[in-house]
């Protein structure tokens, strides 16, 4: 309960950040834009719409999850805000947990709004059908915003915002470049510490690559075995946020205000 | 929080550790399968070491971040800017740049092609020959990475070897492994068009009755299907077309023709010549022309490189580009001086050869030189080392100062 | 009684590791706050009051030591549904109303919506706030920000209030009326630790007070005890010039009309020897009274000797 009205009030105030409604503006707008690529075959024209549209929502989402994330506990202390609630029979960790959910939701309405606009634009350029498909490419971009936030969070329980913005924007690059990682773990012509640097990397750095389904979504191309890998990545995300929420948890029990 | 509740929240947390990574060891096989990147094609990533082309930092920021696709359209927009301004050497790595960040755009693949082997023209709009090889070895680079969409082997077999190059036998090669995944129906209907200028009549009447059986089939699931029908009609006329000129070739090869070709090579001036001559062939016929390098040979489609030869000069004049024979006569002037880039004639020797098919010529002309040319003759250039085909051709040996 | 706030060797050290020296914010602090009593906590800035209420939160959590609310150990969740805490400059949610900001921390209390709601009224109308009750925050004043503090601080009825720096900000009127209200929880039962440098205030309202400088605590006690220790102010007439210069060797004479001394006596002690000097002389006593010091002096001289 006491979880749940922290989290309505991290939404509240969450969603009326102005940065975060300039952040949703300028995603429309450049959904908008990609119809303006008029000079080319209807499949062309999809396609662009199609991966313009996911990639900008996926942009946004990650702008949002970040700038949300690395502010979640940090405002509160510089506003002392924190104060007054942990003086109240608040658990720490429903306080955490609050706030994480509360980002969580702000993060699901904007990307609900986006897609709408989204998926409109599609249906207008596909002879009026709905591509459900786009909405998988959606789903994906989710769950690689929670396992995002979670990292963000648990940053901001022991840095700075600016320093956190840096340490989250590196951990994200590092699991985009999973293909990478993979190959450098595997390859038998390098020593085993560059080797063994690169598995621990690879299998022990949120891989955020494995979300990448837009190429096939955008194309029509359907991936073997696709419910199976969606269910994994989504598991993957909740298991490994889960295990970021518990060090915050556990973390942020001992830290002194 | 009690001191036991935090080992035990410490130890769930260590524990779904290894839950983590044994769920990325499964991803990662099938992540593998449908995502383009940095390990797609090892022969594109070592092709790149030598062209290497430099990515303005934003698009590699883009790619960083899963946003292949966006940055891959943002340089198709550009490839066309290209295109349009006339920098055509821009375009090659382009469109390997882009085919390499998201293998699976389809138009890519095809325009792009296209825009190769068709549109690097010189100032007389004459495609850049040189250009062929790297076109078909991009198609077929899509195809690879596509392999079940019909319309890159389609393009592939018709627009590239069919129409531009004149090989009919590869281009039926194409075009029939199109035929394995569900093409438009007018594919089957070239197939039939490409047995007929390969000389094989037999083969040609059975892909029609092929295109009928399909065309009727398709009336018969849905009778609104216009394409069809269509399909069905075209076909048939076609069939009744080549039944009767069957017939009446019968026996072309007791109305024999001595065409008489003659040729001759002016000089003009540096780089501009002439063409002259005469072939006793009814009017629209065509004659063929190539002028290359003497130790000209069209590159292994195996063991070529992106970069077109600079030093290499081949002007290729084929099908519908060919000189037009009116009255007997033919003629056409080159004045290659504006364009030494794409014919820059450096090898000291070369080869002009001129030759009339009478397969590839339009079926009227063939009424009298029969498909195979069995009806012509020729008393100096009568050429029969094609098999199935009797050409007329005449090779003339030029030098640098012939050009200069 | 039992006590409302009991600490035994409270001590916290925090590692610098900039300065590598341990900074002592707070050294074995030991104190008692009774039930239903007004204590007044003091100190310099930095004397570590903040760190010392901190850690009676549980928002701290103390080197060594221990401390008690409520015969609970501080920091108990269940302690909290008890006591509450108005911060100094608190903040809360712009973006909230008044009744907002009320029934936010109604709900952290599990309160049912129908007490938050019965509970914020009144108490918006006893901090002066019903009428704005629905701006939002961003368009509150500071002494408006201060009321709604202090009526978040009662929304559970605690029986320890817990207030640092209750009065900053305010006019007089308003700060008068924080003293009445104070009072008047006293007079409820209620125990209120205050922390405040409005040393006229504290004068006013408490029962015990302790000054802290430096992490350590150099007194407490009652007020009363400590104003008035030892402080003696005797009338006397017809002395010696003989006498009174040896009683201005330990006290202060001033004097006045008709030949009548007053003499100032700081030390107790000297009291009696100040009487024997007077009857020794044939002088006359004309009054013997305590003397209240103003809490002022007190708390100077104090840190001065601590810093000493």
């Amino acid at each position: 309960m006491t979880t749940l009205t922290i989290a309505r009030n991290t939404f509240g105030e969450a969603i009326r950040k102005k940065i975060l409604l300039i952040c949703l503006l300028v995603a429309m707008a450049m959904i908008a834009f990609a119809v303006s690529f008029a000079s080319f075959t209807m499949r062309e024209e999809l396609t662009i719409i199609k991966s313009f549209g996911l990639g900008v929502i996926a942009i946004a989402g990650m702008f949002m999850a970040v700038i949300l994330g690395i502010n979640l506990i940090p405002q509160e202390m510089e506003r002392k805000t924190i104060y007054t609630i942990l003086s109240k029979p608040v658990r720490r960790y429903e306080f955490l947990l609050g706030k994480f959910f509360g980002a969580l939701a702000t993060i699901l309405v904007s990307l609900a709004v986006m897609t709408v606009a989204f998926m409109l634009m599609v249906f207008f350029k596909n002879h009026y059908v709905v591509d459900f498909a786009m909405l998988k490419g959606i789903v994906m971009i989710f769950f690689q915003l929670l396992l995002l936030t979670a990292v963000a969070l648990i940053f901001s329980v022991f840095t700075t915002p600016v320093v956190n913005f840096f340490m989250t924007s590196a951990v994200y690059i590092i699991g985009s470049l999973a293909d990478v990682t993979e190959s450098m773990s595997h390859g038998t012509d390098k020593n085993v510490l560059v080797r063994g640097f690169y598995m621990i990397v690879h299998y022990l750095t949120p891989q955020f690559a494995n979300f990448f389904t837009q190429n096939p979504l955008i194309h029509g191309i359907v991936i073997k075995n696709e419910a199976v890998y969606y269910s994994w990545n989504i598991l993957y995300a909740i298991v490994y946020s889960s295990i970021l929420l518990i060090v915050a948890i556990l973390v942020f029990e001992r830290r002194d205000m | 929080m009690k001191l036991s509740t935090r080992i035990t929240l410490a130890v769930l947390a260590v524990l779904l550790i290894p839950v983590v990574v044994g769920l990325q060891t499964r991803i990662d096989p099938m992540r593998k399968e449908f995502q383009p990147g940095h390990g797609v094609s090892s022969v594109v990533v070592k092709d790149m070491k030598n062209n290497p082309v430099v990515l303005p930092s934003q698009f590699v920021a883009g790619t960083l971040i899963g946003m292949q696709e966006v940055v891959a359209g943002l340089l198709w927009v550009r490839t066309d800017e290209f295109f349009h301004s006339g920098n055509y050497e821009a375009i090659v790595p382009m469109v390997r740049m882009i085919t390499w960040l998201d293998p699976h755009q389809i138009d890519v693949y095809s325009v792009g092609a296209w825009h190769l082997d068709y549109n690097f023209v010189d100032s007389s709009q004459r495609a850049d020959h040189r250009y062929f090889i790297p076109a078909v070895k991009f198609l077929e680079e899509g195809v690879k990475n596509n392999p079940d969409i019909p319309d890159l082997y389609f393009d592939l077999g018709f627009v590239h070897y069919f129409l531009k190059a004149q090989d009919f036998k590869t281009a039926n090669y194409w075009m029939e492994k199109s035929t394995e995944h569900n093409p438009a129906l007018y594919a089957y209907r070239e197939i039939a068009h490409d047995y007929e200028k390969q000389g094989d009549i037999d083969a040609c009447i059975a892909q029609w009755q092929k295109c009928i059986e399909i065309g009727r089939k398709g009336m018969e699931e849905n009778p609104n299907d216009s394409l069809a029908k269509n399909h069905y009609q075209v076909s048939k006329r076609n069939l009744d077309e080549l039944l009767v000129r069957r017939v009446q070739r019968a026996d072309i090869g007791k109305r024999m023709k001595s065409v008489d070709f003659q040729v001759e090579f002016h000089k003009d001036g540096p780089r501009v010549f002439e063409v002259d001559g005469k072939i006793n062939l009814p009017d629209s016929s065509r004659i063929n022309l190539t002028l290359t390098d003497d130790n000209y040979k069209e590159p292994d489609l195996k063991t070529f490189s992106w970069q077109v030869p600079p030093d290499v000069t081949a002007l290729w004049e084929t099908g519908i580009h060919g000189i037009s024979i009116q009255k007997g006569k033919f003629h056409r002037k080159y004045d290659l001086s504006k364009d030494i880039k794409q014919y820059p004639f450096k090898s000291g020797k070369y080869t002009l050869t001129m030759w009339f098919n009478p397969l590839t010529a339009t079926p009227d002309i063939q009424d009298v030189t029969g498909w195979h040319g069995e009806a012509i003759t020729d008393p100096r250039y009568l050429d029969t080392s094609t098999p199935g085909v009797r050409m007329v051709k005449k090779v003339i040996h030029l030098t640098q100062k012939d050009i200069l | 009684m039992a006590a409302a706030v009991k600490t035994e060797n409270l001590t916290k050290t925090y590692k610098n590791i900039m300065k590598r020296e341990p900074v002592n914010a707070v050294s074995n602090l030991n104190l008692e706050v009774n039930e239903g009593e007004i204590f007044g906590f003091l100190g310099p800035n930095g004397a570590g009051k903040t760190t010392t209420i901190k850690m009676l939160l549980g928002l701290v959590y103390p080197t060594s030591g221990n401390a008690w609310i409520l015969d609970k150990p501080a920091g108990d969740i269940e302690v909290k549904q008890q006591i509450s805490y108005l911060p100094e400059t608190p903040y809360f949610y712009d973006y909230m109303s008044g009744s907002e900001v009320l029934q936010f921390y109604g709900r952290l209390f599990g309160m049912n919506e129908t007490t938050i709601e019965k509970k914020s009224m009144e108490l918006l109308k006893t901090v002066g706030l019903y009428q704005d009750r629905y701006k939002r925050l961003s368009d509150y004043s500071k002494g408006m920000l201060q009321r709604i503090g202090i009526a978040q601080a009662l929304i559970n009825d605690p029986k320890l209030l817990i207030f640092d720096e209750p009065t900053t900000g305010l006019d007089p009127i308003a700060h008068s009326e924080i003293r009445d209200l104070i009072l008047r929880l006293r007079d409820e039962g209620k125990s209120i630790f205050l922390c405040s440098h409005q040393l006229s205030d504290v004068e006013m309202v408490c029962d015990r007070v302790a000054i802290l400088n430096r992490g350590v605590m150099l007194k407490t006690g009652h007020l009363d005890d400590l104003l008035l220790a030892g402080h003696f102010e005797i009338q006397a007439e017809k002395l010696s010039a003989d006498v009174l210069g040896k009683i201005n060797g330990f006290a202060t004479c001033v004097d006045s009309a008709c030949d009548i001394v007053v003499i100032d006596v700081e030390d107790g002690d000297k009291v009696d020897q100040t009487v024997d000097l007077i009857r020794g002389c044939h002088g006359r006593i004309l009054s013997i009274n305590p003397k209240r010091r103003a809490l002022e002096d007190l708390f100077v001289e104090i840190i001065r000797e601590g810093n000493k």
